[in-house]
């Protein structure tokens, strides 16, 4: 038998109310919500940040082999590497690492495929820039933007 | 009144392509006569990317974050598909520790995906509050992805012979706080939203058949809502899905509010298939010794897998190269949306919102 339609609005009321009183419990529950820039979340240590070149304790200096692995891999062409060969010898060198973030999706795939483990992601997510130039990093010499 | 009657049945309402509720930029040209639907057309396009074609120019390897990209709510079942896909041409199996851990993604995946649903779908029939208790467990597993895959959303996860970083114990921690909280939430959004306000306007409404899922090629949660048994996890089990023991909720009728049903339920049982995970996880390498540049052999591979919306495949043709010769994608939102045009018809307006939001689209997998 359906409802007439005073009986209908009677069980909308009672489904409100008991609806309200759970809504109340949650009232008086801790918010979850954060003021972004003035609290900021705790962020994982894996969390894909900027990509950055790591620094060897030992040298002092990063130890990228330049074989052009991370550049050939990443699927946004973010990464653009100047190599020379210096005379004399067969060793290729890097001499600059430039790193696009207006064209990294932050992926992961140039750290993955990095033979020597020379690259990493930093915890660094907040990259906005005022201009696009200042978004293409130059990793290879320390200090800087290179955080 | 001749006249009249002509302007009348000449009137068309666009939907879209920005419309709030359609989640995406789809366009129903609606004709109606006063606040019914007459008639219904559907245009897409508005989100072609040319993907598929796009993958024959990138390698194996280099197309694994785009495929996050197609259903950015369950990005790590559409990884799943594809891995899925590439390993079956390789003739590679992951270790048992990855299947697990991949179960596990792919259910959390699920959950995630079906919470944003709830909350969109009540969202456009105009409750705000189950909205954000929805987003809060959201949330809570967006924090797990991040710990264990370091992103949010497009996590890039899986890859061929396993997944690229191990679950940690900070991980198990938060999984365990999660499945413990879950089941309240999830009654607490109940009692919210089974009001009789919620009911008078999902029940009744879009009838789906049987035959109807059939002929349209219906798939995930549509279809189960009509009651069909169509899942993949069952009926063509992959991974380690023959060995744990979940059920596949069914709706009776087919409506709104079975859909609706299907998936509140589906949110639960994914919660079971984790916890049996969980508690099945072996030791071991999470992740198989695998080349570093993917050359597929030359033939067709397909594999299949359950994503949150229904049956999703991808077909790969290779010639030999690190590149496909042809991508495809068999995406569940497609063939789901093909029947909104024959249940649109006859209703009202605003029911046009609730029925588009029991079929729970995701345009840039429809538009690819
Ligand atoms: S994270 Fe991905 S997109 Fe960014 S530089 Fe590395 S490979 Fe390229
Ligand atoms: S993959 Fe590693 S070693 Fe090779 S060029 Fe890139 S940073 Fe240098």
């Amino acid at each position: 038998m359906k409802a007439s339609y005073f009986e209908k609005v009677g069980i909308g009321i009672r489904t409100v109310i008991k609806g309200m009183k759970k809504s109340l419990v949650y009232f008086f529950k801790k918010p979850v919500t954060l003021q972004y820039p003035h609290q900021k979340k705790v962020i994982a240590d894996r969390y894909r940040g900027s990509i950055r070149l790591k620094i060897d304790p030992q040298t002092g200096k990063h130890k990228c082999i330049a074989c052009t692995n991370c550049e050939k891999i990443c699927p946004a062409f973010a990464i653009t590497l100047k190599i020379e060969t210096p005379e004399g010898s067969k060793k290729k060198e890097l001499k600059e690492y430039y790193v696009d973030l207006g064209k990294c999706i932050y992926c992961g795939l140039c750290v993955d495929s990095c033979p020597v483990d020379a690259i990493e992601h930093s915890n660094v997510y907040e990259v906005a820039e005022r201009s696009k130039e200042n978004l293409i990093l130059r990793l290879d010499t320390i200090g800087e933007k290179n955080v | 009144m001749e006249e009249m009657k002509d302007i009348r049945q000449d009137f068309y309402v666009n939907m879209g392509p920005q419309h709030p509720s359609t989640h995406g930029v789809l366009r129903i040209v609606l004709r109606v006569e006063g606040e019914k639907v007459i008639s219904s057309e559907t245009v897409l396009g508005y989100a072609h990317r040319g993907v598929e074609k796009m993958a024959e120019s990138k390698t194996y390897v280099q197309m694994m974050p785009v495929m996050d990209r197609f259903d950015y709510v369950s990005s790590m079942l559409y990884e799943w598909a594809y891995v899925g896909a590439m390993e079956r041409a390789l003739g590679i199996a992951p270790p048992e520790r990855a299947e697990f851990i991949r179960v596990i993604m792919g259910e959390l995946n699920r959950m995630a995906s079906h919470f944003l649903w709830v909350g969109a779908f009540l969202l456009d029939l105009g409750a705000f509050t189950p909205f954000l208790w929805v987003f809060d467990a959201r949330e809570r597993i967006l924090d797990m992805f991040e710990e264990v895959t370091g992103q949010r959303m497009t996590n890039n996860y899986f890859k061929v012979g396993g997944v690229h970083y191990d679950i940690t114990s900070e991980f198990m921690k938060m999984l365990n706080d999660f499945l413990k909280m879950i089941h309240e939430r999830m009654q607490d959004v109940e009692v919210l939203i089974e009001s009789i306000i919620f009911l008078e306007r999902v029940k009744d409404l879009g009838f789906i058949t049987k035959e109807d899922v059939l002929n349209y090629g219906l798939s995930g949660p549509v279809a189960r809502g009509s009651g069909v048994f169509i899942d993949t996890r069952k009926t063509e089990p992959y991974s380690v899905y023959d060995r744990i023991n979940f059920e596949i909720p069914l709706g009776t009728r087919g409506d709104c509010y079975d859909r609706y049903r299907v998936r509140m339920q589906e949110i639960l049982q994914s919660a079971k298939i984790i916890e049996q995970a969980v508690e099945m996880l072996p030791e071991g390498p999470y992740t198989e010794k695998a080349p570093k540049i993917v050359k597929l052999p030359e033939g067709e591979y397909y594999f299949a897998v359950e994503s949150a919306r229904g049956l999703l495949g991808v077909y790969l043709l290779s010639d030999g190269s690190t590149k496909p010769y042809r991508f495809k994608l068999r995406v569940p939102s497609f063939a789901n949306l093909s029947i909104i045009d024959k249940l649109l018809p006859g209703n009202k307006i605003s029911d046009v919102v609730a029925i588009l939001g029991s079929i729970d689209i995701v345009v840039p997998e429809i538009d690819r």
